[in-house]
C-alpha cells in the first residue's frame, strides 16, 4: 500500500507533466518546486498566520496554477519556437528560482505538513494504512480517467491534442493557441500543487526532497514516452511498489533511489527493440 | 512634457513594482515563522542572563579580528545553523564592545564534500583571507582533510564534530562530541529502557557507518543484537524505511536514528501515521534535540523518543542558554533553537571569553591560538562539565551529557547528565584519566 501510494502521486504527477507536454512541448521541470513551496505556504498559514487548514490547503493548490500559468504566460511565449531542450532548461531556472526562495524563507528547519485524512485508517497486518494513501491512489486513478476523457471529449482537449501534433498547423486552423496553453499550464500547476500535499504527508515536507521527486514522474511520464496517460499511471504505480518493495531487502536497499531511473531505461530499451540500428 | 509624462508613468509603475517587491519580501520573510518562540525566550523565563563579550553596548570599531570556517550545506546535510549562531554571537559581540573595541569579522566558507574544494577553503582563510582562527568548523569532511593542515599551520580549531577524525587530533576540540558518541549516548538510553535488540538508522554520507560504530559497540558490548541501515539522503521513502527499521528490530527492541531534523522527521512522523511508534523504544542523537522538532511532532510521540542531548534544553533556565535564546531572538530568528545552534554559540562564546583576555599586541595567528590551546575549566550552564582545549593528542571535552524528549511540542529532559561510557574503541577511559591529571576541568 505504501508503495502504491507513492507511486499513485508519482502517476499523478507524471500525467500532468504528459498532459502539459503535448499541449506546449514543455517539459516542466519546475513541476516538483512548484508542489514543495505551495506546500510550504500552507505550512506557514496553518502555524505562523494560524489560518484554517482547509483555506491553506485550497492556497498551496491554487497557487500551484497560479505559480505555473504565470510562468506559462510570461516565459512560455517567447521560448515556444525553441527546442524542446531549450525550453525545458527555462523550467530549469524556474526551479532554481523557486528552491531559491524556499531556502531563503523557510530555512532548513523542520517542518511538517500532515493530511488530516492521516488521521484515519485501518490495521493491515503490520501497519495502518491511512485515508491519504488511498487518497493518493484513487486520485492517481481519477485524474488519468478525467484527463484522458477531457481530452477526448471536449472542444478545448481536442485543442490540446491538436497543439500536440502540429503547433503551426492547429493555429492556422484558427484555435487560440495561446488560450490553450494557458489552460495546460493552469490544470498542470493545479495538480503540482495538489500533489505537492500529498506528497509533504506521504514523503516529508522538504523542499529540496520534493522538488527532486520529479525525477520519478519524469520517469514514469518518459515510459509513456510524454504520450499515453494510462501508461503513465501504471508506470508511476510500478515505480512506487517496485521501491517500496526493495527497501527491506538489506543488500539491495541502498540502491533505491535508482529505482525510477532503472524502470526509465528499462522500458526506453524495450520500446527500441525492434527498432533497426542505422549506420551513418 | 510628453517626456515628463512618460517618464511619471514610469515612475508610478516603478513605485508600484517597488511597492508589491517589498510587500511581497515581507511577506514572505513573515511566513518562515519563527521557530524561537517555540522554545521560550529570557523575558519568559526570567533569570540571570549572561552578556555578548564586554556587554558595555557600545559598537564596536577599527581593524577586524578576522575569525573563519569551513561548513558543510549540501541537500540532505546543512550546517550552517552552527555557524550562522556563531556569526549572530559576534554580532551582539560587535554591538557591545567588540574584543577590546575592534569587531569581530568572521568569515563562513560552505563546501560539498569535495575535499580539494575543503581544502583550498582552509588555505583561503588561513594564507589569503588572514584569519586569527578557526571557529565553528562543522564539515563532513574537514578534519580529515585539513588536520594535518592546521596542525603544520599551528591552528587550534573550535569547532562542532561529524566525523572521528575531528576527535583524533591535537589540534582540534569541539563543543560538542559528535554522531558517534552522540549515538553511543541514544543507544545507551534505550539500552537503558530494556531495548534487547538496537537498529541504527543512519545516513548514507561520507563515513556514515563510522560515525555510528561507537553505539553498535556499546550495544554489543552488553550482549545485543544490532542492525546498522544506512538511507541516501534527501529520503523520498520514509514509510518504507520506518517499517523496515521497527521489523528488523522486532518485539523489545530499538531503533535508534542519527540524520539532520528534516531528514529524521520524515522517519518519525512516519512511523506515527502507520502505527509504528509503541513497536519499539526510539532513539535519536543530537540533531534530533531541535526545536523545530518538537514543534512538528503531535503528543502520539510524547516522552517516547530519547534523544540524546550534548547540551543544555534550549529552555533552560542558566544564564548562558538565556543568553543564547535572546541572540537567537534578535541577530538570527531564522535559525532554530537547538542542538545545532547551541554548539555555534559555544564555540563562539569560547573564542571571544579567549580573545577578550589578550592583551591587543597578543591578537596575532599565534597569540590566538596558543591562548584557545591554553583554555580550561571554561563554565558554561549548556555543558554538563566545564570545557577545555589542553594538550592532548585526542579531544573529546564534551563527554557528559543527557536525554531530551519532546512532549507536548517542546523538548523537555527526559535522563539528566550521564557519562558517555568507556570503550575499547573510544578513548574516553584516557580521555578522563588525562582530565584528573591535568587538572582540565577540575580546577
Amino acid at each position: 500500500m505504501l508503495g502504491l501510494a507513492l507511486g499513485g502521486v508519482f502517476a499523478v504527477s507524471g500525467v500532468g507533466m504528459v498532459v502539459l507536454y503535448r499541449a506546449t512541448g514543455v517539459l516542466n521541470l519546475a513541476y516538483g518546486a512548484i508542489g514543495a513551496l505551495g506546500s510550504l505556504i500552507a505550512w506557514s498559514m496553518i502555524n505562523v498566520f494560524l489560518l484554517p487548514d482547509w483555506l491553506s490547503y485550497l492556497v498551496a493548490v491554487v497557487f500551484g496554477g497560479v505559480a505555473s500559468l504565470l510562468y506559462g504566460l510570461l516565459i512560455g511565449p517567447p521560448l515556444a519556437g525553441r527546442d524542446p531542450l531549450v525550453k525545458a532548461v527555462g523550467t530549469l531556472g524556474f526551479l532554481l528560482i523557486l528552491l531559491g526562495v524556499m531556502d531563503w524563507v523557510w530555512t532548513d528547519k523542520a517542518h511538517a505538513l500532515i493530511l488530516p485524512t492521516t488521521q484515519w485508517g485501518f490495521q493491515v497486518s503490520e501497519v495502518t494504512v491511512n485515508v491519504t494513501q488511498i487518497l493518493a491512489v484513487g486520485l492517481a486513478v481519477v485524474i488519468t480517467a478525467v484527463t484522458e476523457v477531457f481530452l477526448r471529449v471536449t472542444r478545448l482537449g481536442a485543442a490540446m491534442r491538436a497543439l500536440a501534433n502540429d503547433r503551426e498547423a492547429t493555429a492556422m486552423l484558427g484555435v487560440p493557441v495561446r488560450r490553450v496553453e494557458a489552460a495546460a499550464w493552469l490544470g498542470s500547476g493545479l495538480i503540482a500543487g495538489a500533489t505537492g500535499l500529498l506528497l509533504s504527508t506521504l514523503v516529508g515536507l522538504d523542499a529540496v526532497t520534493l522538488t527532486f521527486l520529479v525525477i520519478a514522474a519524469l520517469s514514469a511520464a518518459l515510459v509513456a514516452r510524454l504520450q499515453s496517460l494510462p501508461v503513465t499511471l501504471v508506470a508511476g504505480f510500478v515505480i512506487g511498489v517496485l521501491q517500496s518493495l526493495v527497501t527491506p531487502f538489506s543488500l539491495v536497499s541502498s540502491y533505491r533511489s535508482i529505482t525510477p531511473f532503472v524502470v526509465a531505461i528499462v522500458a526506453l530499451l524495450w520500446f527500441a527493440r525492434r527498432r533497426p540500428v542505422v549506420l551513418r | 512634457m510628453l517626456t515628463t509624462i512618460v517618464n511619471s508613468a514610469r515612475g508610478r509603475r516603478a513605485a508600484t513594482l517597488l511597492a508589491l517587491a517589498t510587500g511581497l519580501t515581507l511577506l514572505l520573510a513573515a511566513c518562515g515563522g519563527n521557530g524561537g518562540n517555540a522554545g521560550g525566550s529570557s523575558a519568559s523565563t526570567g533569570g540571570p542572563v549572561s552578556k555578548c563579550g564586554l556587554g558595555n553596548g557600545k559598537k564596536a570599531t577599527g581593524t577586524p579580528v578576522k575569525l573563519g570556517a569551513i561548513v558543510t550545506k549540501q541537500p540532505g546535510t546543512d550546517f550552517t545553523p552552527i555557524t550562522g549562531m556563531a556569526q549572530a554571537y559576534f554580532s551582539c559581540v560587535n554591538d557591545n564592545g567588540g574584543i577590546n573595541g575592534r569587531p569581530i569579522q568572521y568569515i563562513v566558507d560552505q563546501e560539498q564534500s569535495d575535499p580539494q574544494q575543503v581544502r583550498a577553503d582552509a588555505v583561503d582563510l588561513i594564507q589569503n583571507q588572514g584569519i586569527l582562527a578557526m571557529v565553528g568548523n562543522t564539515s563532513l569532511i574537514d578534519c580529515s582533510v585539513n588536520n594535518s593542515y592546521y596542525q603544520q599551520q599551528g591552528f587550534y580549531v573550535i569547532g562542532a564534530s561529524i566525523e572521528d577524525q575531528c576527535h583524533t587530533s591535537p589540534n582540534y576540540a569541539t563543543v560538542n562530541m559528535g554522531p558517534n558518541y552522540s549515538t553511543q549516548g541514544a543507544v545507551q538510553y534505550v539500552v537503558s529502557q530494556g531495548a534487547k535488540k538496537v537498529v541504527i538508522d543512519a545516513a548514507n554520507v561520507p563515513g556514515g557507518a563510522a560515525e555510528v560504530h561507537f553505539g553498535i559497540e556499546y550495544a554489543q558490548e552488553k550482549g545485543l543484537a544490532t542492525h546498522l541501515f544506512l538511507d541516501d539522503v534527501p529520503i523520498t521513502d520514509a514509510s518504507g524505511i520506518a517499517l523496515r527499521d521497527v521489523q528488523e528490530a522486532g518485539p523489545n527492541g530499538a531503533v535508534v536514528l542519527n540524520f539532520t531534523p528534516p531528514e529524521g522527521l520524515k522517519i518519525v512522523e512516519a512511523a506515527e501515521q502507520q502505527g509504528l511508534i509503541d513497536r519499539v523504544k526510539w532513539g535519536w542523537s543530537t540533531p534530533g534535540n531541535d526545536a523545530s522538532v518538537a514543534q512538528a511532532l503531535d503528543t502520539p510521540w510524547n516522552g517516547k523518543l530519547g534523544i540524546n542531548a550534548e547540551l543544555s534544553l534550549v529552555t533552560a533556565k542558566g544564564p548562558d542558554t538565556a543568553l543564547y535564546r535572546q541572540v537567537q531572538k534578535k541577530y538570527a530568528p531564522s535559525i532554530a533553537l537547538g542542538s545545532f545552534s547551541e554548539m555555534g554559540f559555544v564555540a563562539a562564546e569560547i573564542v571571544t571569553k579567549a580573545l577578550l583576555q589578550l592583551p591587543p599586541d597578543q591578537l596575532t595567528k599565534d597569540g590566538v591560538n596558543t591562548a584557545i590551546r591554553n583554555i580550561k575549566d571554561f563554565k558554561t550552564d549548556i555543558l554538563c562539565k566545564p570545557w577545555y582545549y589542553g594538550n592532548l593528542p585526542y579531544h573529546v571535552p564534551n563527554n557528559t551529557d543527557l536525554t531530551v524528549t519532546p512532549v507536548n511540542h517542546v523538548m523537555t529532559q527526559k535522563q539528566g547528565c550521564f557519562e558517555i561510557a568507556a570503550l575499547p574503541d573510544n578513548n574516553l577511559a584516557a580521555i578522563r584519566a588525562a582530565e584528573v591529571s591535568q587538572h582540565l576541568n577540575t580546577a
